[in-house]
């Protein structure tokens, strides 16, 4: 199969966001836990995994580097430096040059001076640390290196492997005085191969006479004898003596093999990635084929209300009501494409904490849970920022309060709950408190989101929730006046009729009884100034009936349009930004509708629970 | 023939205006810094918006605000009718709508026709505008379209953001 480079590269630098994502998370988990040899382990893997990519894609920069950080995690792991600030400082800061240079690459630009420097920092680091252990493996590569091994050889040492036999490469040497070198060098190639398999020799079977030079012969041999059993066998054969040491790959035959098997499976691969243009090019689509289908609706409607044909009408609502099944489906299907989990968002949050504990010198904790709660990528992209800047202004706010002496532990976690996610940060002590935290908190209320803390004897908690996606909203819509609303169907709890001879005033509120409950009611045209022409009702009111707090509060309009599903439309920041209104949506007339923030309705009304 | 170049250098730095009645008063806007004028049509109110938001509109599938400048600088209303125009114009980065009761035909002015407006223009703040320009019969107030939709976030915002800056 043969794979040309173009899209060898592109393949490559599909799967490097992954694996750069990876190398991240283990490093956060690492610092953690330095002494846990499978983030060592993993971490190693991945950067494995990425330099023989590189290196396949013709990305020797990159290869290089990875394979520093590798080397760097395997002197941790090895015990050959310690687990300092100092250490994780540096290996951040090659991991975003690593970054960097991909993006560079993604761009076709040139990257690579930030990657030869980074690598040289880190060599320096290694040679600094680990200096006489990485002789001694070198020598080994040197070895390993010298076995030039064909496609056939290669395979027979998986064999080996695979049987569990360990390959060795046993160094001959020659007496000084023997006058036939290669002839006893041929003895012990015999001897070698009827008690196991010998892949390779060097100098090779057939350049024998080189011995007579080099004194002695390696050979990569793999057979079930013990050390004691091969001298014996070799220095029967006429060699003074025999050194058996295990068989270190050389590194280049171990990338070619692994990035070869790596290229095969990517192409293989049962996902697709899809620019998030693309994913919002068909929510929008969605979101008119949406207004174009209660066009549909309300003209077979009026179809039906003119009409006598009663097949032809009927045909024409089974048609709409499939239509309205279809673009549910539709719509479901590609909100579920844009869903990630919220780990990422989290791990921008134990960035920027360890960032601002170290420019505050102090240490400071971060456990997470609920990591991969899905949420829409939009929110998470929106969440990135205010999230990384509540963690930042949390640990100022502790650090001038009580000083970062201590370690400072903050939970944060994440839950979904039907259409809501649920984001939550907990730290001990009593709430920091800021204009800039106050601010931010406030931004969450824009995107529909309501806060909630929790203080406790000496701890707190902060809870945010929000809708799990900031694009497709079910509704019930309303009317007022000639006004039309839109209440989430997240916080309506149900319809009611209401008799209006069942309203009673209590101390200057309305309420009705609702199964043997008061029911508070707010009138919507009084909280939301709408002019109404017919001020005088008819026998009934009708009321939607939202969750607030507590106790649920009905919230009175002129008539009930039914439920529907929106595409929320965001309002202007700075202008129309409303506390009452969350956003608004398009009707299939054209006109706008405001979507209601019901909670916020009642608590800037008069209205409490009774 | 020097007369015929000069004639069309000086073309070349007229520009074009549009200019917008409210009350008494016209209000202008070089062309190049508008992006369309279209009839007014539905305006959803926002209940407790800033008076001088007087709602908001469906502009081609996007939901951009309507601004009353009258209200803005305090000097009376628009008076909002379907018949009516809209002027949609883009400032740091949003599309917003200017009501107006009626627009005149482009005008043709010449490059330095704007003169530094008197401290007090109708009642508006000199800082709000671009400039005054006379022509025959007529006296047109040109805006400066980011101080009139500035808001007090935005003046709050950058002194936060210095002194921030100040402090990191």
């Amino acid at each position: 199969m043969s794979i040309d480079k173009n899209q060898l590269q592109r393949v490559f630098l599909q799967e490097t966001a992954d694996l750069l994502e990876s190398l991240e998370s283990t490093l956060l988990d690492l610092e953690e836990k330095p002494k846990h040899d499978e983030l060592a382990d993993q971490f190693m893997r991945t950067a494995h995994t990425l330099k023989g990519s590189a290196a396949t894609a013709g990305f020797d920069d990159v290869a290089d580097l990875s394979h520093r950080m590798e080397d760097m995690v395997e002197l941790l792991k090895s015990g050959r430096t310690s687990a300092t600030a100092e250490y994780f400082d540096q290996m951040y800061k090659s991991l975003e040059t690593l970054r960097r240079g991909l993006e560079e690459i993604a761009f076709g630009r040139s990257h690579s001076q930030e990657l030869l420097a980074a690598e040289l920092e880190l060599g320096q680091w290694l040679e600094e640390m680990g200096a006489a252990e990485q002789d001694a493996s070198q020598n080994h590569k040197a070895e390993g290196d010298n076995f030039s091994l064909g496609e056939y050889d290669r395979i027979r040492l998986k064999v080996l492997r695979k049987r569990e036999i360990a390959p060795l490469v046993v160094k001959v040497d020659f007496a000084q005085e023997d006058v036939d070198k290669p002839g006893t060098a041929l003895k012990v190639i015999a001897a070698l191969k009827s008690n196991g398999d010998l892949v390779a020799t060097v100098p090779p079977e057939s350049e024998l006479d080189q011995v007579n030079q080099s004194g002695n012969l390696l050979a990569l041999f793999g057979g079930k004898l013990d050390a004691g059993q091969l001298r014996q066998l070799i220095e029967k054969e006429g060699a003074t003596g025999c050194d058996a040491t295990p068989y270190v790959e050389s590194q280049n035959q171990l990338e070619k093999e692994e990035s070869q098997s790596l290229v095969q499976p990517l192409l293989a691969e049962k996902t697709v990635r899809i620019e998030m243009e693309a994913l919002d090019d068909l929510l929008r689509l969605v979101g008119e084929l949406m207004i174009n289908r209660s066009r549909f609706d309300q003209i077979a409607r009026e179809f039906e209300a003119v009409l006598d044909d009663a097949v032809f009408s009927s045909d024409i609502t089974g048609s709409a009501e499939i239509l309205g099944h279809l673009t549910a489906e539709l719509q479901s299907g590609i909100m579920q494409a844009r869903m990630v989990p919220v780990a990422r968002v989290f791990r921008a949050m134990k960035r920027q904490a360890r960032k601002t504990a170290r420019l505050l010198k102090g240490r400071v904790r971060i456990i997470a849970s609920g990591e991969q709660t899905e949420l829409d990528k939009k929110l998470a992209d929106f969440l990135d920022q205010p999230l990384t800047a509540l963690v930042e202004e949390l640990i100022r706010a502790t650090a001038d309060r009580a000083g970062l002496d201590d370690v400072q532990v903050f939970r944060i976690g994440a839950e979904r709950k039907g259409n809501q996610v649920s984001l939550i940060v907990e730290g001990s002590g009593s709430i920091p408190q800021s204009e800039r935290i106050s601010r931010i908190l406030a931004a969450f209320s824009e995107y529909g989101g309501r806060l909630e803390t929790i203080k406790a004897n000496d701890s707190y908690r902060l809870l945010l929730w929000l809708p799990i996606t900031l694009a497709i909203i079910p509704v019930m819509m309303v009317e007022v006046g000639e006004e039309v609303f839109a209440f989430p169907l997240e916080v309506v709890q149900e319809t009611l009729r209401i008799k209006a001879s069942e309203v009673s005033t209590v101390e200057g509120k309305r309420v009705t009884e609702l199964r043997g409950e008061a029911l508070s009611l707010l009138y919507l045209d009084e909280s939301l100034e709408v002019e109404r022409s017919t001020a005088g009702e008819g026998e009934y009111l009708s009321a939607v009936v939202i969750d607030y707090g507590s106790k649920p509060i009905g919230v009175v309009v002129d008539r009930l349009l039914g439920k529907k599903e929106i595409v929320i439309k965001p309002l202007s920041k700075r202008f129309g930004g409303v506390e009452q209104v969350i956003g608004s949506t398009i009707l299939g007339d054209g006109r706008v509708a405001l979507i209601v923030n019901a909670r916020a309705l009642a608590d800037s009304s008069a209205v409490r629970a009774a | 023939m020097a007369r015929k170049i000069k004639k069309a250098l000086s073309l070349v730095k007229d520009f074009q205006a549009i200019a917008f009645r409210i009350g008494r008063e016209e209000y202008a806007l070089r062309l190049a810094d508008v992006q369309e004028i279209i009839t007014t049509p539905h305006i959803t109110r926002v209940p407790k918006a800033p008076d001088y938001i007087r709602g908001v509109l469906n502009l081609h599938g996007n939901v951009i605000p309507v601004i009353d400048i009258a209200k803005r600088f305090s000097i009376g209303r628009t008076n909002i009718t379907r018949g009516g125009r809209i002027v949609v114009v883009e400032v740091g980065g949003e599309i917003v709508g200017l009501a107006a009761e009626v627009v005149s035909n482009v005008t043709r002015l010449p490059q330095d026709s704007i003169k530094p407006p008197p401290p007090l223009v109708a009642g508006i703040a000199a800082d709000y505008l671009e400039g005054v320009a006379r022509m025959p019969g007529r006296f047109l107030i040109f805006l400066n379209l980011a101080r009139v939709l500035e808001t007090e976030n935005d003046r709050t915002e950058v002194a936060n953001d210095a002194r921030e800056a100040k402090h990191s």
